[in-house]
């Protein structure tokens, strides 16, 4: 017997936007990364350097690499986005984790290389310091947005254990009204159905709880309701 | 998105950003010779 064709339900995962949203997020932590090194060859040569056809006399030339920079920013810029774009419901704040990645990242160059500085440079250098602190002080701070963005899916969490029961059984009651009349009703079945369509009815319940898309609660509810007794 | 799922994701995700920060840093050693 062919059954009416169930939704899935709204938290089936999609597997193609998984695999694209993670792609982008390790593609994006792979240019933060870069921007990294990148910056820290750059402040070994003493914070800023030249390169390139130019009239004037260059004093420090570029060392490698350095032309990853700004190559990588607008990368990670796309690469971020897009995982913002393919993320699954409700993760796409993750994002904001790239910002707090990449400012405490350079941060932490500053304050290295602003406390202790490269060559024959002593003492702090103030300018790097105070560019460090502002960079860790704007990293840190959408790390505050994302614990509520953990709390909101927590309650939702909690939300769907509550209403779960209810949304199976409404799905149930869908199917059993959808479903065309069997043709004779075996003795002791509810509702007029046939032992068969119970039986597969039992089996797409069960597979579903074990797949964890149900809970034992609500998996005992739907059984309950698939057999026609009474439910909570 | 049931608890597994998401928890399942958000492994993903940590293994994925890690990953891609280990293939950074060996990217920028292959540039810079």
């Amino acid at each position: 017997m062919v059954h009416p064709r169930i939704p899935p339900p709204d938290g089936t995962p999609r597997y193609g936007r998984w695999i694209a949203s993670l792609v982008a997020a390790g593609v994006a932590a792979m240019c933060i990364t870069l921007v990294f090194l990148s910056m820290r060859s750059v402040m070994d040569v003493g914070g800023s350097c030249a390169s390139g056809n130019t009239p004037f006399e260059i004093a420090t030339p570029c060392p490698d690499g350095t032309w990853v920079m700004p190559v990588a920013i607008p990368l990670g810029v796309v690469a971020a986005g897009a995982f913002a774009v393919l993320a699954p419901a409700g993760l796409g704040g993750l994002v904001m984790l790239a910002w707090t990645g990449l400012f405490l990242s350079l941060g932490w160059n500053f304050l290295e290389y602003g406390v202790d500085p490269p060559g024959p440079q002593d003492g702090p250098v103030w300018g790097w310091v105070v560019c460090g602190v502002l960079f860790v002080a704007m990293g840190a701070g959408p790390l505050l947005a994302v614990v509520p963005l953990a709390r909101g899916a927590r309650d939702g969490i909690r939300l769907r254990r509550a209403g779960g029961a209810e949304a199976v059984a409404r799905r149930v009651a869908a199917v059993r009204a959808a479903a065309p009349p069997a043709p004779a009703a075996a003795p002791g079945a509810p509702d007029g159905e046939s032992p068969r369509d119970v039986v597969s009815r039992l089996e797409r319940l069960a597979a579903l709880h074990r797949r964890g898309d149900l809970t034992g609660a609500e998996y005992e509810d739907a059984k309950r309701l698939v057999l026609g007794e009474d439910a909570p | 998105m049931t608890p597994r799922a998401l928890r399942l994701y958000l492994l993903l995700f940590a293994v994925a950003v890690l990953a891609g920060a280990v293939a950074g840093h060996r990217l920028y050693a292959v540039i810079v010779g």
